[in-house]
């Protein structure tokens, strides 16, 4: 039986620390639903969507009343519509809008909060329903406010497809000038898992069964509660880490088998990042901050972030064997309290940003950068961050916000889970000869490990 | 319609101490025909905690409304009353 000093222990965790879990995905095969014609391919999609989710939310709602853990949101992610895109009888950028909002609608009218998976894989090479995908991404997220998109333009088995890292430098610039939120709903992914529940990197891959639960949990302020209290040497401070984690993701791994069980469907995964809010308290700067430095950013922030995510892993990997999606830590600078406020002080910058993303999960994340940077140098910085996960065999991804008429210093609010924050100053070193030198940069030599 | 998961019950009760609160919980399980296992409750520095695991599968109701009269006595009694379902406890406290 437990005792009441675990029962209370839970109980603060969700009342005082912000335990949460951050999202129920739902993933969807759309494959069925490819027709010769766009038209009656997006009645399929609404259908086969409105099939599996009609009652998502509800049985969502109902596992969070039965077990008193909050779950923040609930999200869809569907096959990478450029695969659907692929097998129109005429693919075009008009048809790839169509089905964006498409999915946007059916988002809205179940109360899904994001849906992904206006995605393509070009990390070899684009096909023509990548193509389209890719050039109307900036029209299809003008035209939503729910649809997440993601763009894999490498891997380590694969190498770096240098042309679509220009092509995107381009199309994230011209997103940000026809939408305000629609390049925080857009990441360029490289190594990208098939079973990501958080956004925008979430789709459904082709790997999975018809549809299946993935769980993203949460939990920075528990895990920073536990921190506070240690003023141990580092195997405490690593132990304490992994003991919180654990159950963080025990309870993640009960409402994501709960739930699938109520769906009728497969139980994925569980993805185990720490993911921030702006929620003050719910914050992995201020984790790192309380290890004894005093602005993360600083030096040590590398090593107290690498420690923090190698540890959560090692607690999460013992509790459940469903591990999956980016499990780590996140580090999306608009959306953490604490790197909101380190990065108005400047106490970091991209170039940390980097450096820290080699040891947590993703990479240079909701980072808003000044209006007029040029689309080589966003192709750049891409590069950099891609090149982390391929050379060391891991998931990166960048998020990058130019801000229309904004410099840097400037303030910016997203709203929301979104957060905000100050624009980031961004190196003008022009490296325009060395992102257009066209193709792709072969394999690297960890990945032949045949 | 058999539960689908467990039958058993976590009500905690955080609150300023005063007398009645055991008893106006408690008397919504009986009303409700639901069979407390297990009962404590501490006052440390003023707060009153109350934590009960019971059985509802004695109850002829379900968790719904099982959680629904005891929360309305929660807002009655003006304490701070959650009631979970016991696995969640269980899966992060114990291998």
């Amino acid at each position: 039986m437990v005792n009441s000093e675990e029962i209370l222990e839970t109980i603060k965790m969700v009342k005082v620390e912000q335990l949460d879990i951050r999202t129920v995905t739902l993933g969807i095969n759309l494959l069925s639903c490819a027709k010769n014609d766009v038209g009656h391919t997006c009645e399929r999609i609404t259908d086969k969507i409105f099939d599996k989710a009609g009652d998502f939310v509800e049985i969502v709602n109902g596992v969070q009343e039965d077990f008193g853990i909050p779950i923040v949101n609930k999200r869809i992610a569907v096959t990478p519509i450029s695969l659907i895109i692929n097998a129109l009888g005429m693919p075009s950028k008009k048809a790839a809008v169509k089905i964006a909002t498409t999915l946007d609608e059916a988002a809205e009218d179940l109360s899904i909060d994001f849906i992904g998976g206006y995605t393509a894989l070009v990390h070899r090479a684009a096909s023509l329903g990548d193509n389209m995908l890719i050039e109307s991404i900036p029209e299809a997220m003008e035209a939503t406010d729910r649809l997440c998109s993601s763009v894999v333009v490498a891997s380590t088995r694969d190498g770096i497809n240098m042309d679509e890292i220009l092509r995107m430098g381009r199309i994230i610039k011209k997103t940000s000038e026809v939408s305000d939120t629609g390049c925080a709903r857009l990441v360029v992914l490289a190594n990208a898992p098939e079973d990501i529940p958080f956004m925008p990197g979430a789709y459904h891959g082709i790997g999975n069964s018809d549809a299946s639960i993935n769980v993203g949990i949460s939990g920075p302020g528990v895990v920073r509660a536990a921190v506070e209290k240690t003023n141990g040497n580092f195997t405490e401070l690593c132990d304490t880490i992994k003991r919180v984690s654990f159950k963080i993701v025990r309870a993640g791994e009960l409402i994501g088998e709960e739930v699938a069980k109520r769906m009728k469907v497969d139980f994925g995964s569980i993805d185990l990042s720490l993911a921030p809010t702006p929620v003050v308290g719910d914050s992995v700067a201020k984790i790192i901050e309380d290890m004894g430095i005093e602005h993360c950013g600083g030096p040590g922030s590398t090593c107290a972030l690498a420690l923090l995510t190698d540890a959560v892993k090692k607690g999460g990997i013992m509790a459940s064997s469903r591990i999956g999606g980016y499990s780590g830590a996140f580090i999306p600078v608009s959306e953490d309290r604490g790197m909101i406020e380190v990065a108005k002080a400047g106490h970091i910058n991209i170039e940390k940003l980097e450096a820290m993303t080699s040891v947590c999960s993703v990479g240079i994340d909701m980072v808003p950068i000044p209006g007029d940077t040029p689309e080589e140098i966003i192709a750049g910085i891409i590069a950099d961050e891609i090149a982390i996960g391929v050379y060391n065999n891991k998931t990166v991804g960048v998020r990058l916000i130019p801000i229309k008429g904004k410099k840097e210093g400037d303030y910016v609010h997203f709203g929301g889970l979104l957060g905000e924050g100050a624009v980031m100053p961004v190196k003008k070193i022009d490296c325009s000869k060395f992102v257009k030198r066209g193709g792709r940069i072969p394999a690297s030599v960890t990945s032949f490990r045949n | 319609m058999a539960d689908p998961i467990g039958e058993k019950i976590v009500i905690t009760v955080l609150s300023a101490d005063r007398p009645g609160i055991v008893a106006g919980v408690t008397r919504v399980l009986a009303d409700l025909n639901v069979n407390i296992l297990e009962l404590s409750q501490t006052v440390l520095d003023g707060v009153f905690s109350m934590i009960a695991i019971a059985d509802i599968s004695t109850s002829g109701y379900d968790f719904k409304k099982i959680k629904h009269d005891l929360e309305a006595e929660g807002v009655k009694l003006n304490i701070n009353l959650l009631i979970q379902r016991k696995e969640i406890f269980d899966r992060m406290h114990r291998i």
